[in-house]
């Protein structure tokens, strides 16, 4: 499927600001980038996104196994917003590295436990997940049809430079 | 990189596919548009969307890039002019040429890059800048008048950039429903207005200069903001004073989540 | 601009009925329209325009032309959808949309 994506260059600022910052115990932040959408003329998606909303420093749960273990205050409050709003959320974080970046295993199964949550109040929207290098962005969006998570075929920053990031396999299966 | 394109190497090493990459919209193939596409197709964009209803009368003649007697005499269409040069220049371009009024495609923008605004009235500006930025999609405008000064005349135009997320043409001052109720009163009265081509060939080859910075930047002076305003009397393009007092606001008119995407997305 | 009692009247009238904003103009969107005898189609998703646009005070767009009805119908892509509408007279907003459309709705008449 085809799934594009759109952030401004101001939003992804904003994201990479917050993600950047120590947190107290956790060893990296994560945030939720909300979205709308719009079906594509030859077909396939655009996802468009909207709002950035940081992970409140006490909704982390302490876990050194894991980079960062959000708590279960910090999807409810995705959760809602997502119904408020009428948006598809994304999960975001941030690789410390140049290049393009892509997720962890633990990354795509703790998508999978927690990501299907959000059709339960927008099951019309997209969700997924973003990630961040220092110099790049990658993304999948789950699939409600087939339960599966297809890589976003690929990400512009909307901004001056315009900058369109392809996804370097384009059968968009993870 | 196809020797076409060494003289633009300077672009950077992955410009030429950059560009072969790009999906533009140019709305409006008259003479601004048709300056602006044969540009394009020589930098090297490979993807064309094109709007014009009109086909080529002998009064295009003074402007329309590409246009012929025999394209006149035989009434061929605008968007057949913009293929016929681009394919002339760029084989390879992949071409979506709609002989019609966008308004009724708008939703073929959804998936361009960038889109060129060269259309004649404030509202089709205000459409075309509307439905570019509810697909963030940057909107870039060209527009030439001559004005009319104790019988002697005034050549004035402008180019803009319209960003998702800074500034509109309503915060440059350049759109307002009062100014489109006004047009749209005189409307029909007026008859054809002037058009030269060396302003629209000014305006045109500016308005390219701005999408290429924006897709293969050449150097680090990114402004995400831009209103030039062209004086045709005296040759002059410079940046508008009106975009001093724009650059650094917040859009109060395009800020509304709900003005992103398909508004009837859940109801579908 | 539109009070919930004001609203309430309408949506007797237009089950659904909703303000939307596109470029920061207000809208009300009316899903449904039911449209004066002698219509065709008899009904329609309509869009009314409760601030200047187009050159009008209000104005009301159908989600497709009336044949036979209004003069000059045009296109307008609004909210991400083809609109059309035709001249009218100016009808300036009242604060009652019920009777702002019901002014629109004459020409089609």
């Amino acid at each position: 499927m085809n799934i594009q994506f759109k952030i401004t260059r101001d939003l992804v600022n904003q994201v990479r600001a917050d993600l950047k910052r120590p947190h107290p115990y956790a060893a990296e932040r994560v945030g939720f980038i909300s979205c709308r959408v719009g079906a594509l003329p030859a077909g396939g998606v655009v996802v468009l996104a909207h709002d950035y909303l940081p992970v409140p420093d006490e909704d982390y749960i302490q876990d050194d196994t894991v980079g960062a273990m959000m708590g279960p205050a910090a999807i409810r409050m995705a959760m809602q917003y997502a119904h408020k709003q009428s948006a598809g959320m994304f999960h975001v974080h941030m690789h410390d590295h140049r290049g393009a970046p892509w997720f962890s295993q633990i990354d795509l199964s703790e998508y999978a436990k927690f990501v299907p949550d959000f059709w339960n109040v927008r099951p019309e929207m997209p969700h997924g997940a973003l990630v961040l290098s220092l110099d790049s962005v990658a993304g999948a969006c789950l699939i409600q049809t087939t339960r599966k998570m297809v890589r976003i075929s690929n990400i512009t920053i909307v901004g001056a430079p315009l900058l369109k990031i392809m996804a370097e396999m384009h059968d968009g299966a993870i | 990189m196809m020797a076409q394109f060494n003289r633009q190497s300077f672009l950077g090493a992955d410009s030429e596919c950059v560009l072969r990459d790009c999906r533009v919209a140019v709305v409006g193939l008259g003479g601004g548009g048709s300056h602006i596409v044969q540009q394009l197709a020589h930098v090297g964009v490979g993807n064309f969307l094109l709007f014009d209803p009109d086909h080529t009368e002998d009064s295009n003649l003074n402007r329309l890039v590409g246009a012929t007697w025999a394209d006149v005499a035989e009434k061929i269409l605008k968007t057949e002019i913009a293929r016929r040069l681009i394919m002339g220049i760029n084989p390879n371009a992949r071409i979506d040429a709609r002989c019609d009024d966008w308004r009724h495609h708008a939703q073929l923008l959804r998936d361009r890059d960038v889109v060129f605004g060269c259309v004649d009235t404030l509202s089709a500006r205000r459409d075309l800048e509307a439905a570019s930025r509810r697909y963030l999609i940057p909107y870039i405008d060209i527009g030439m008048d001559v004005h009319e000064l104790d019988e002697r005349y005034s050549i004035i135009g402008q180019v803009a950039l319209s960003m998702p997320g800074k500034a509109c043409m309503r915060c440059m001052g350049i759109l307002s429903e009062e100014a489109i109720g006004r047009e749209a009163r005189n409307y029909g009265a007026a008859g054809g207005k002037p058009q030269v081509i060396w302003p629209n060939g000014v305006l045109a080859s500016t308005a390219v200069g701005v999408f290429m910075q924006l897709v293969t930047p050449w150097h680090d002076n990114h402004s995400d903001v831009l209103y030039y305003e062209y004086e045709g009397n005296n040759n002059f393009v410079g940046e508008s004073a009106r975009l001093h007092h724009a650059k650094d606001f917040t859009c109060r008119h395009f800020q509304d989540a709900n003005g992103l995407g398909d508004p009837f997305w859940l109801t579908k | 601009m539109v009070s919930s009692e004001a609203m309430s009247e309408l949506q007797a009238i237009c089950p659904g009925a909703r303000l939307m904003t596109d470029g920061g103009v207000t809208f009300i969107l009316l899903p449904g329209l039911r449209l004066p005898a002698g219509c065709t189609p008899s009904q329609s998703d309509g869009l009314l325009a409760i601030q200047q646009r187009d050159g009008y005070p209000t104005k009301l767009y159908l989600s497709a032309p009336i044949q036979g009805k209004g003069n000059n119908w045009n296109v307008f892509p609004i909210l991400d959808r083809t609109w059309h509408s035709w001249s009218w007279k100016d009808v300036v907003y009242s604060g009652r949309p019920v009777d702002t459309l019901a002014q629109h709705l004459v020409a089609l008449r």
